[in-house]
């Protein structure tokens, strides 16, 4: 049986997929990051995987309980 | 009592499958189905009827925030009882607290090292140019994280992208360039001509240049290129030299001639334009640390905070050094 998508992963993926891009860019000195924005680029990934997770539904509970 | 009452009594015992959640207030119980480490997010996410997953993820940031959140997570780990199953509290066993409390301690304080290392491992592999390695795990975690979330998701590997994103984060922003090596240096040039003509730079360290046995004559004009990554920079020169400064920080605290600046991407700038002789004319920075010219005549550049913050005593004295350094450039900038 197929398990259920996760929406938490999935927009914690995009989220980390695009500040990874941005860093690497980063890196390889395409823009310069400044402190501030570094901190609100991260923020804001891991902020988007918490409200993915407080927007889910209730999850099934699972088999063993 | 017959062994018809027994059989009665032992078949009226509650057993572990019918038993029922106590009527009363609802309970804080760290979960046992629902658990990473010790339940106490699932128990929390159960309380407040929220996904577990906010709690997994707003511990370890708090604990980045102060360590308020290791402590609220040891302190649920150790007085909020488990459930049964059923929704009721678990009874206490003997000695259970004492392991619990080894386990409990073990396992955050390995966590939080782990987490720490990657943090510290990232930053160090940016730092000595090779960032773009750890950006492109990162974006092959992000996709990671796409791929496996249409088939259950592996929530957890946003642990390792935050840390990871945060060591890059953090050098990239402050500039972090560890490539001039590691320790401690200390110059002392005896002449103007013995300083590189690149200037002096080291990764991670302290970094002393002493200038004060230079021939400093009231025509003399020193250039100076100072770098390093992240550590303390120190210069020193005789109070009558005009210091000219550009001074940048990406992280830390600048302290020249009597003048102070911190924060992030911070710059201070001192006598800019001044013709006076004899003149040192400063272009330093540093990553992550702190940068600080001491204008002063006799003072150690090995103890302590040297020149205006040497001293341990009440304010007024620390912001009287401060104030006889800024006069002392002023009138060696002013002549």
């Amino acid at each position: 049986m197929s398990r259920p998508g996760d929406r938490v992963s999935l927009v914690g993926g995009i989220a980390f997929l695009l500040l990874g891009a941005i860093l690497c860019l980063d890196q390889l000195e395409v823009f310069s990051l400044t402190a501030g924005l570094a901190a609100a680029a991260i923020c804001a990934a891991a902020g988007s995987a918490l409200v993915a997770s407080g927007l889910e539904p209730d999850r099934p509970e699972r088999a063993d309980e | 009592m017959t062994d018809q009452d027994d059989t009665q009594d032992a078949s009226a015992a509650p057993t572990t499958e019918d038993r029922e959640p106590a009527a009363g207030p609802k309970r804080l119980l760290r979960s046992q189905n629902d658990r990473v480490i010790g339940g106490v997010s699932g128990g929390l996410g159960r309380y407040f009827d929220v996904d577990p997953v906010i709690f997994r993820i707003a511990f370890p940031v708090s604990i980045l925030a102060g360590g308020l959140g290791f402590f609220a997570y040891l302190a649920a780990w150790l007085f909020v009882p488990a459930d049964d199953g059923t929704g009721a509290p678990m009874p206490a066993q003997r000695g259970a607290g004492f392991i619990r409390a080894v386990g409990v301690i073990a396992l955050v304080l390995a966590g939080l090292l782990g987490f720490g290392a990657l943090v510290t491992g990232a930053a160090f592999v940016t730092g000595i140019g090779y960032g773009y390695i750890v950006a492109g795990a990162i974006v092959l975690i992000g996709v990671a994280l796409i791929a496996t979330s249409f088939r259950g998701g592996a929530r957890w590997l946003i642990v390792p992208a935050l840390a990871l994103s945060i060591g890059v984060g953090v050098a990239a922003a402050a500039d972090l360039d560890l490539e001039g090596g590691v320790g401690n240096r200390e110059y002392r040039p005896a002449a103007a001509s013995a300083i590189p003509a690149d200037g002096y730079e080291l990764g991670v360290g302290r970094l002393a240049i002493d200038l004060r046995d230079i021939d400093w004559s009231p025509e003399r004009v020193v250039d100076l290129d100072a770098r390093l990554g992240v550590g303390e920079l120190a210069i020193a020169v005789p109070s009558d030299v005009c210091v000219v400064a550009e001074a940048t920080a990406g992280a830390g605290e600048l302290r020249i001639a009597g003048q102070r600046a911190d924060g992030l991407d911070v710059e201070l700038s001192t006598a800019t334009g001044s013709p006076a002789t004899p003149q040192l004319r400063l272009d330093a920075d540093v990553d992550i640390g702190q940068i600080r010219v001491l204008n002063d005549d006799a003072v150690d550049i090995n103890v302590g905070h040297g020149s205006f913050d040497e001293h341990d005593g009440p304010f007024d004295e620390f912001a009287a050094a401060a104030q006889a350094a800024r006069d002392a450039n002023e009138a060696a900038c002013s002549r």
